[in-house]
């Protein structure tokens, strides 16, 4: 050991996060961060990938064996390796688990005014037929691929508009292919205007999750997401939000930053943090923002987040940025291509649903009896593995992934330089709530 | 070379951790399973699309 040299992971990432203490993550595996104290700090700062193990332990005065052991606690998850072979989050060889977008209305009730309880079961939502032939190709790729878990997300218009049409679906479909050793998950993408009683047993019974669509706090929601009649719908998804999370109900919110609304931003984090509740902030696309306004009212909103971790919120636990994975990092940005796709309202098969109705996108249907599932997704568009060469070299490549398939530019996500700014930021905070756990249980 | 040096040195934030609240909480997952996408919409609207058909082979499937 003491002639072999420690070479530092090219992805590391290592920052202060108070006088005494720093981090040190390695940005391609996986729940890698680590706090160190100054010894240690001082240690990884004389790592210069040269010099071998004794040389080290003598210029910094430590004995040998001591060295060694913190050598090896740094290898576990490869801030440092002994030759220069680190780990790349990939492809697995087998598939495993599915997930699908399953668009099951054109429908939405805030367009429709205030009768949203006539609307429950109208028409213009995925017909029996066809969901019956989706259930088909469930069952079918399930056998032939092995698949043990499958998560359908039931998104439209407003799928809870169709809870009739899938209250009997969902009971069946887990039932038939639990029987075939899948588990079979489900979730609403939903705008949280309408939620009974009914539709709440259901949901605690089956376990579905919902992720919901918040576009700001009160009126800068009531802006965008406005009943027929004009009237704003806040003040009801905050009424449904918490009526989920006492029922404990997996639910998380999804708010896309726009001009529109981010001056808001901070006002928002307040709620949500307070709510206690997952959230994820994401920047529009294929839509110009103000970015300097984007940055001071983002870090504003992280400023909330830290001060919150001092008093015991879990940012680890509740906020996502973007479709950056710091943690399980990845090799690519959603299931699209690889693992999932998105099924319109008449079973038609896209590579996202974004793609729906564009004819000049490929697609196949659940109609096709020759292809299952997985043969669509393989066999449909793949834009995922198109990434820029500045993202093959980049520290973050796990974490972002180049960003949304479908709207890189030039193979990069439009954020990319904001993401440079605010993944450390990221990091930062995770590295301070480890340090508050290590303090609460005084263990530093 | 003093002992608290070597304890210093041998500070294993993880190891600690993991005793206290278990592997599970330390390694973290995104907050959640969805991705960006959920905020887009479909560029379809119910006036150019009727979303009643059911594609014409479906007769074929039962
Ligand atoms: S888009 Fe930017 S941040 Fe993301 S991997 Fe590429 S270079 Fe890195």
């Amino acid at each position: 050991m003491t002639t072999t040299i420690p070479i530092k992971s090219p992805q590391l990432l290592v920052r202060p996060i108070d006088e005494k203490h720093f981090y040190v993550v390695n940005c391609s595996f996986p729940n890698s961060l680590r706090i160190l104290n100054r010894a240690q700090y001082r240690i990884l700062a004389a790592i210069d990938n040269q010099t071998p193990v004794a040389a080290l332990g003598d210029k910094l005065a430590i004995e040998a064996d001591v060295l060694e052991q913190f050598l090896e606690i740094l290898s576990q998850t490869e801030i440092i390796q002994f030759d220069d072979q680190f780990s790349k989050p990939q492809k697995p060889g087998r598939l495993q688990s599915l997930n699908f977008w399953v668009h099951t209305t054109n429908r939405c009730n805030l367009s429709c005014g205030y009768c949203y309880i006539s609307t429950l079961n109208s028409t213009g939502g995925m017909v029996e037929a066809t969901q019956k032939q989706l259930l088909h190709k469930l069952v079918q790729t399930v056998t032939q691929r092995k698949i043990s878990h499958i998560k359908l997300r039931l998104a439209g218009g407003e799928p809870l508009s169709q809870f009739k049409a899938w209250q009997a679906f969902i009971p069946e479909a887990k039932r038939i292919l639990s029987e075939l050793g899948c588990s079979l998950e489900f979730s609403f993408i939903t705008n949280l205007t309408i939620l009974t009683d009914e539709i709440l047993a259901f949901s605690k019974e089956y376990r579905i999750g919902y992720g919901v669509s918040l576009d700001g706090l009160d009126a800068d929601h009531d802006a965008t997401r406005k009943f027929r009649s004009g009237a704003g719908s806040f003040h009801m998804i905050d009424r449904n939000l918490r009526t989920l999370l006492q029922h404990h109900i997996p639910v998380s919110t999804n708010t896309v930053i726009t001009n529109a609304n981010l001056a808001g931003l901070p006002h928002l984090t307040r709620y949500l943090i307070d709510l206690d509740i997952p959230f994820r902030y994401s920047i529009v696309k294929g839509q110009a923002i103000d970015a300097e306004l984007l940055e001071t009212h983002l870090s504003e909103s992280y400023a909330l987040m830290k001060d919150a971790i001092q008093e015991g919120w879990s940012f680890s636990r509740r906020h996502q940025f973007c479709d950056l994975k710091p943690n399980e990092l990845g090799f690519q940005t959603c299931a699209s291509g690889f693992s999932g796709g998105a099924i319109y309202v008449d079973g038609t098969v896209n590579y996202c649903h974004v793609h729906f109705g564009d004819p000049t996108q490929l697609a196949h249907t659940i109609f096709d009896d020759t292809l299952d599932l997985v043969d669509m997704i393989e066999q449909g568009s793949h834009y995922e593995d198109m990434k820029s060469t500045d993202c093959q070299s980049c520290r973050y490549k796990a974490v972002c992934t180049s960003g949304c398939p479908v709207y890189r530019l030039n193979g990069k996500d439009p954020q990319c330089s904001l993401y440079h700014r605010f993944i450390p930021l990221i990091y930062d905070l995770q590295a301070r709530e480890r340090l508050k756990l290590l303090q609460d249980y005084t263990m530093i | 070379m003093t002992a608290i040096h070597s304890n210093d040195i041998l500070f294993d934030d993880f190891s600690i951790l993991k005793e206290l609240v278990g592997q599970r909480q330390l390694n973290l997952s995104s907050p959640t399973t969805d991705c960006d996408c959920i905020g887009y919409t479909v560029p379809v609207s119910d006036d150019n699309h009727d979303t009643n058909q059911v594609a014409p082979t479906a007769g074929q499937a039962d």
